[in-house]
Protein backbone atom coordinates (compact mmCIF):
# COMPACT_ATOMS: atom_id res chain seq x y z
CA UNK A 1 0.00 0.00 0.00
CA UNK A 2 1.22 3.49 -0.77
CA UNK A 3 0.57 6.01 2.33
CA UNK A 4 0.03 9.34 1.13
CA UNK A 5 -0.65 12.07 3.86
CA UNK A 6 -2.95 14.74 3.05
CA UNK A 7 -2.59 18.40 3.53
CA UNK A 8 -5.61 20.29 5.67
CA UNK A 9 -7.14 21.70 2.47
CA UNK A 10 -7.23 18.36 1.05
CA UNK A 11 -8.77 17.10 3.91
CA UNK A 12 -11.46 19.77 4.04
CA UNK A 13 -12.05 19.70 0.16
CA UNK A 14 -12.49 15.56 1.25
CA UNK A 15 -14.92 16.84 3.71
CA UNK A 16 -17.26 19.08 1.73
CA UNK A 17 -17.31 16.78 -1.53
CA UNK A 18 -18.07 13.43 0.77
CA UNK A 19 -21.09 16.03 2.30
CA UNK A 20 -22.44 16.72 -0.88
CA UNK A 21 -22.28 12.66 -1.75
CA UNK A 22 -24.00 11.85 1.51
CA UNK A 23 -26.58 14.78 0.92
CA UNK A 24 -27.04 13.16 -3.07
CA UNK A 25 -27.65 10.11 -1.86
CA UNK A 26 -30.52 10.61 0.88
CA UNK A 27 -31.92 12.42 -2.17
CA UNK A 28 -31.58 9.56 -4.93
CA UNK A 29 -32.58 6.98 -2.05
CA UNK A 30 -35.94 8.96 -1.13
CA UNK A 31 -36.55 9.08 -5.06
CA UNK A 32 -36.15 5.21 -4.96
CA UNK A 33 -38.69 4.88 -2.11
CA UNK A 34 -40.78 7.63 -2.23
CA UNK A 35 -40.94 9.21 -5.79
CA UNK A 36 -39.56 12.55 -7.15
CA UNK A 37 -42.78 14.50 -5.41
CA UNK A 38 -42.06 13.87 -1.84
CA UNK A 39 -38.27 13.37 -1.74
CA UNK A 40 -37.79 17.04 -3.62
CA UNK A 41 -40.17 18.16 -0.27
CA UNK A 42 -37.87 16.62 1.86
CA UNK A 43 -34.71 18.19 0.58
CA UNK A 44 -36.37 21.22 0.54
CA UNK A 45 -37.51 21.00 3.84
CA UNK A 46 -34.00 19.68 4.58
CA UNK A 47 -32.45 23.17 3.02
CA UNK A 48 -34.62 25.32 5.00
CA UNK A 49 -32.70 23.67 8.31
CA UNK A 50 -29.60 23.12 7.82
CA UNK A 51 -28.89 26.28 5.47
CA UNK A 52 -29.63 28.05 9.24
CA UNK A 53 -27.68 26.03 11.19
CA UNK A 54 -24.00 26.23 8.49
CA UNK A 55 -24.57 29.98 9.05
CA UNK A 56 -25.02 30.28 12.85
CA UNK A 57 -22.55 27.82 13.02
CA UNK A 58 -20.00 30.22 10.90
CA UNK A 59 -20.96 33.19 12.20
CA UNK A 60 -20.39 31.50 16.02
CA UNK A 61 -17.22 29.94 15.22
CA UNK A 62 -15.37 32.75 13.68
CA UNK A 63 -16.64 35.18 16.26
CA UNK A 64 -18.62 37.24 13.21
CA UNK A 65 -20.59 39.65 15.75
CA UNK A 66 -23.70 41.36 14.07
CA UNK A 67 -23.84 41.55 9.74
CA UNK A 68 -24.56 45.81 10.16
CA UNK A 69 -23.78 46.43 6.79
CA UNK A 70 -23.30 45.43 3.12
CA UNK A 71 -19.53 45.28 3.63
CA UNK A 72 -19.75 42.66 6.69
CA UNK A 73 -22.45 40.91 3.92
CA UNK A 74 -19.94 40.72 1.58
CA UNK A 75 -16.99 39.60 4.21
CA UNK A 76 -19.64 36.83 5.50
CA UNK A 77 -20.85 35.43 2.04
CA UNK A 78 -17.24 35.20 0.98
CA UNK A 79 -15.86 32.93 3.98
CA UNK A 80 -19.52 31.18 3.67
CA UNK A 81 -18.81 30.61 -0.07
CA UNK A 82 -15.32 29.43 0.50
CA UNK A 83 -16.10 27.17 3.26
CA UNK A 84 -18.97 26.08 2.12
CA UNK A 85 -19.45 25.74 -1.56
CA UNK A 86 -17.15 22.46 -3.55
CA UNK A 87 -14.45 24.02 -5.74
CA UNK A 88 -16.54 22.87 -8.48
CA UNK A 89 -19.04 25.86 -7.82
CA UNK A 90 -18.06 29.17 -9.92
CA UNK A 91 -19.41 31.89 -8.78
CA UNK A 92 -18.57 35.99 -8.59
CA UNK A 93 -20.19 38.11 -6.20
CA UNK A 94 -20.79 41.84 -6.59
CA UNK A 95 -22.20 44.63 -4.39
CA UNK A 96 -24.40 46.88 -6.41
CA UNK A 97 -25.23 49.07 -4.12
CA UNK A 98 -25.59 49.83 -0.46
CA UNK A 99 -28.98 47.54 -0.42
CA UNK A 100 -27.85 45.08 -2.88
CA UNK A 101 -25.68 42.06 -3.14
CA UNK A 102 -25.57 39.90 -6.14
CA UNK A 103 -24.27 36.69 -6.34
CA UNK A 104 -23.29 35.23 -9.62
CA UNK A 105 -24.02 32.04 -10.18
CA UNK A 106 -21.09 30.64 -13.40
CA UNK A 107 -21.33 27.08 -13.07
CA UNK A 108 -23.61 25.63 -10.64
CA UNK A 109 -22.55 22.75 -8.97
CA UNK A 110 -25.84 21.28 -7.98
CA UNK A 111 -27.12 21.94 -11.66
CA UNK A 112 -24.11 19.52 -12.39
CA UNK A 113 -25.22 16.68 -10.13
CA UNK A 114 -28.60 16.92 -10.81
CA UNK A 115 -28.01 16.81 -14.71
CA UNK A 116 -25.82 13.89 -14.17
CA UNK A 117 -28.61 12.19 -12.77
CA UNK A 118 -30.62 12.96 -15.57
CA UNK A 119 -32.90 15.01 -13.32
CA UNK A 120 -32.43 18.68 -14.16
CA UNK A 121 -36.01 19.34 -15.95
CA UNK A 122 -37.72 18.30 -12.66
CA UNK A 123 -35.51 19.04 -9.93
CA UNK A 124 -36.32 22.45 -7.77
CA UNK A 125 -33.88 24.51 -7.39
CA UNK A 126 -33.33 24.68 -3.18
CA UNK A 127 -30.62 28.37 -3.85
CA UNK A 128 -33.59 31.14 -2.75
CA UNK A 129 -34.76 29.06 0.81
CA UNK A 130 -31.25 28.59 1.56
CA UNK A 131 -29.82 32.27 1.02
CA UNK A 132 -33.62 32.99 2.28
CA UNK A 133 -32.50 30.87 5.68
CA UNK A 134 -28.97 32.55 5.91
CA UNK A 135 -30.49 35.89 5.85
CA UNK A 136 -32.81 34.96 9.11
CA UNK A 137 -30.18 33.65 10.80
CA UNK A 138 -28.06 36.54 10.12
CA UNK A 139 -30.90 38.94 11.35
CA UNK A 140 -31.17 40.43 8.06
CA UNK A 141 -34.70 42.47 6.86
CA UNK A 142 -34.77 41.85 3.24
CA UNK A 143 -35.73 39.31 0.21
CA UNK A 144 -33.35 36.94 -1.96
CA UNK A 145 -34.74 36.69 -5.65
CA UNK A 146 -33.91 33.58 -7.69
CA UNK A 147 -35.96 34.06 -10.83
CA UNK A 148 -34.66 30.45 -12.18
CA UNK A 149 -35.11 26.95 -11.26
CA UNK A 150 -33.18 24.25 -12.27
CA UNK A 151 -34.85 23.56 -15.20
CA UNK A 152 -34.41 26.48 -17.12
CA UNK A 153 -30.86 27.79 -15.67
CA UNK A 154 -28.26 25.81 -17.45
CA UNK A 155 -26.15 25.93 -14.73
CA UNK A 156 -26.36 29.38 -14.26
CA UNK A 157 -28.64 32.51 -12.56
CA UNK A 158 -28.34 35.32 -10.54
CA UNK A 159 -29.05 35.84 -6.68
CA UNK A 160 -30.15 38.78 -5.46
CA UNK A 161 -30.42 40.05 -1.95
CA UNK A 162 -32.23 43.15 -1.20
CA UNK A 163 -31.38 44.10 2.51
CA UNK A 164 -32.82 46.69 4.02
CA UNK A 165 -30.62 48.05 6.85
CA UNK B 1 -13.68 38.42 12.34
CA UNK B 2 -11.23 35.94 13.54
CA UNK B 3 -9.48 33.83 11.11
CA UNK B 4 -10.57 30.08 11.71
CA UNK B 5 -8.04 27.78 12.24
CA UNK B 6 -7.43 24.43 10.08
CA UNK B 7 -8.89 22.34 13.18
CA UNK B 8 -12.05 24.78 13.62
CA UNK B 9 -12.69 24.41 9.75
CA UNK B 10 -12.58 20.89 9.86
CA UNK B 11 -14.99 20.71 13.00
CA UNK B 12 -17.08 23.04 11.38
CA UNK B 13 -17.41 21.31 8.03
CA UNK B 14 -18.07 17.83 9.79
CA UNK B 15 -20.52 19.31 12.70
CA UNK B 16 -22.63 20.73 9.65
CA UNK B 17 -22.61 17.74 8.54
CA UNK B 18 -23.93 15.28 10.52
CA UNK B 19 -26.59 17.91 11.18
CA UNK B 20 -27.23 18.15 7.44
CA UNK B 21 -27.73 14.27 8.27
CA UNK B 22 -30.11 14.94 11.06
CA UNK B 23 -32.05 17.36 9.11
CA UNK B 24 -32.92 14.50 6.64
CA UNK B 25 -33.26 12.12 9.27
CA UNK B 26 -35.93 14.56 11.60
CA UNK B 27 -37.84 15.62 8.18
CA UNK B 28 -38.32 11.99 6.86
CA UNK B 29 -39.10 10.55 10.09
CA UNK B 30 -42.14 13.68 10.33
CA UNK B 31 -43.12 12.74 6.11
CA UNK B 32 -43.04 9.22 6.22
CA UNK B 33 -42.07 7.58 10.06
CA UNK B 34 -39.32 5.48 11.61
CA UNK B 35 -39.16 2.14 9.68
CA UNK B 36 -38.99 3.76 6.16
CA UNK B 37 -36.50 6.45 7.52
CA UNK B 38 -34.53 3.64 9.29
CA UNK B 39 -34.44 2.11 5.72
CA UNK B 40 -33.67 5.26 4.14
CA UNK B 41 -30.78 6.44 6.19
CA UNK B 42 -28.92 3.26 6.42
CA UNK B 43 -29.36 2.30 2.70
CA UNK B 44 -27.90 6.40 2.17
CA UNK B 45 -25.04 6.25 4.25
CA UNK B 46 -24.00 2.25 2.81
CA UNK B 47 -24.25 4.11 -0.80
CA UNK B 48 -22.07 6.81 0.11
CA UNK B 49 -19.86 4.71 1.93
CA UNK B 50 -18.56 2.82 -1.04
CA UNK B 51 -17.78 6.10 -2.80
CA UNK B 52 -16.55 7.99 0.24
CA UNK B 53 -13.69 4.84 0.17
CA UNK B 54 -12.58 5.43 -3.02
CA UNK B 55 -12.45 8.78 -3.15
CA UNK B 56 -10.19 8.48 0.43
CA UNK B 57 -8.31 6.25 -1.10
CA UNK B 58 -7.30 8.42 -4.44
CA UNK B 59 -6.58 11.25 -2.38
CA UNK B 60 -4.10 9.12 -0.45
CA UNK B 61 -2.81 7.08 -3.38
CA UNK B 62 -3.88 4.10 -1.83
CA UNK B 63 -4.67 1.38 -4.43
CA UNK B 64 -4.85 -1.89 -2.45
CA UNK B 65 -5.15 -3.27 1.19
CA UNK B 66 -3.60 -6.65 0.77
CA UNK B 67 -3.00 -7.09 4.69
CA UNK B 68 -4.01 -6.66 7.89
CA UNK B 69 -1.61 -3.93 8.08
CA UNK B 70 -2.38 -2.19 5.27
CA UNK B 71 -5.88 -1.89 6.20
CA UNK B 72 -4.49 -0.53 10.08
CA UNK B 73 -2.78 2.35 8.19
CA UNK B 74 -5.87 2.98 5.85
CA UNK B 75 -8.25 3.03 8.82
CA UNK B 76 -6.00 5.26 11.18
CA UNK B 77 -5.70 7.84 7.97
CA UNK B 78 -9.81 7.53 7.21
CA UNK B 79 -10.36 8.44 10.70
CA UNK B 80 -8.33 11.37 10.67
CA UNK B 81 -9.84 12.47 7.55
CA UNK B 82 -13.69 11.98 9.19
CA UNK B 83 -13.43 12.22 12.84
CA UNK B 84 -14.93 15.60 14.15
CA UNK B 85 -13.99 16.14 17.91
CA UNK B 86 -17.32 15.82 19.43
CA UNK B 87 -17.34 12.15 18.52
CA UNK B 88 -16.91 10.50 21.34
CA UNK B 89 -15.19 6.94 20.66
CA UNK B 90 -11.70 5.16 20.75
CA UNK B 91 -10.73 2.10 18.44
CA UNK B 92 -8.02 -0.12 18.65
CA UNK B 93 -6.87 -3.80 16.88
CA UNK B 94 -7.02 -6.23 20.18
CA UNK B 95 -5.52 -8.93 18.08
CA UNK B 96 -4.06 -9.40 14.68
CA UNK B 97 -6.95 -9.05 11.84
CA UNK B 98 -9.91 -7.09 14.49
CA UNK B 99 -10.68 -3.88 14.94
CA UNK B 100 -12.53 -2.84 17.42
CA UNK B 101 -14.72 0.02 18.30
CA UNK B 102 -15.84 1.56 21.41
CA UNK B 103 -18.08 4.49 22.04
CA UNK B 104 -18.50 6.45 25.06
CA UNK B 105 -20.94 8.59 23.92
CA UNK B 106 -22.88 8.46 20.72
CA UNK B 107 -24.13 11.87 18.75
CA UNK B 108 -26.14 9.76 16.97
CA UNK B 109 -28.07 8.60 20.26
CA UNK B 110 -28.45 11.84 21.74
CA UNK B 111 -29.62 13.36 18.93
CA UNK B 112 -32.38 10.41 17.89
CA UNK B 113 -33.02 10.41 21.84
CA UNK B 114 -33.79 14.34 20.85
CA UNK B 115 -36.53 13.57 18.83
CA UNK B 116 -38.07 10.57 20.47
CA UNK B 117 -37.46 7.99 18.04
CA UNK B 118 -34.55 6.03 20.03
CA UNK B 119 -36.47 2.98 21.31
CA UNK B 120 -37.17 1.94 17.01
CA UNK B 121 -33.79 3.45 15.63
CA UNK B 122 -31.27 1.12 14.23
CA UNK B 123 -27.87 2.39 13.94
CA UNK B 124 -26.59 3.62 10.60
CA UNK B 125 -23.09 4.32 11.39
CA UNK B 126 -22.21 1.15 11.36
CA UNK B 127 -23.21 1.00 7.70
CA UNK B 128 -21.13 3.62 6.77
CA UNK B 129 -18.07 1.30 8.25
CA UNK B 130 -19.61 -1.87 6.01
CA UNK B 131 -20.09 0.88 2.83
CA UNK B 132 -16.29 1.05 3.61
CA UNK B 133 -15.34 -2.03 3.58
CA UNK B 134 -17.22 -3.22 0.82
CA UNK B 135 -15.87 -1.15 -1.36
CA UNK B 136 -12.41 -2.29 -0.44
CA UNK B 137 -13.96 -5.60 -1.43
CA UNK B 138 -13.25 -7.18 1.79
CA UNK B 139 -14.16 -9.94 3.53
CA UNK B 140 -15.09 -9.48 7.27
CA UNK B 141 -17.74 -10.33 10.01
CA UNK B 142 -19.28 -8.20 12.53
CA UNK B 143 -19.54 -9.08 16.65
CA UNK B 144 -21.86 -8.11 17.97
CA UNK B 145 -25.26 -8.55 15.50
CA UNK B 146 -27.11 -5.56 16.51
CA UNK B 147 -29.99 -4.12 14.71
CA UNK B 148 -31.49 -1.70 16.65
CA UNK B 149 -29.69 0.80 18.91
CA UNK B 150 -27.02 -0.82 21.59
CA UNK B 151 -26.09 2.74 23.42
CA UNK B 152 -30.24 2.44 24.21
CA UNK B 153 -30.72 -1.03 25.62
CA UNK B 154 -27.54 -2.10 27.21
CA UNK B 155 -25.57 1.70 27.92
CA UNK B 156 -22.48 1.35 26.27
CA UNK B 157 -21.70 0.51 22.72
CA UNK B 158 -18.87 -1.57 20.93
CA UNK B 159 -18.14 -3.09 17.77
CA UNK B 160 -15.96 -6.20 16.28
CA UNK B 161 -15.17 -6.56 12.89
CA UNK B 162 -12.85 -9.75 11.82
CA UNK B 163 -10.69 -9.65 9.12
CA UNK B 164 -9.40 -12.89 6.75
CA UNK B 165 -6.11 -11.36 5.74
CA UNK B 166 -3.42 -14.04 5.37
CA UNK B 167 -0.27 -11.71 6.50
Amino acid sequence: MKKGKLTAQQKEKLLRNIWLLHDGRWFLKSVEEFGFDTATKLNLAVVKSIARTEIKQLLAEADFGEVRNMKDLQALMETAALLYFPEEHKYAFRVVDSNTFVGHVLECYVHKMVSKAGMAAIHRCAAKLRFDSWCQAMGLDGEVINEKDTGSCNGTCDIIFKIKW
Amino acid sequence: MKTLEKDELKEILIKNWMTHDAMWFYHCLQECGIDKTNKLNKAAVRAMGIIEIKRIQKALGVDKVGTFEDFKSLNDAIWGIVKGEFMKFSYGYPAKNVFRGDFDKCFAYEGIKQLGAVGQYQWGIFERIYGWLDGLGMKYSVSPQVNGCMMHTEGRCFIEITFTFDK
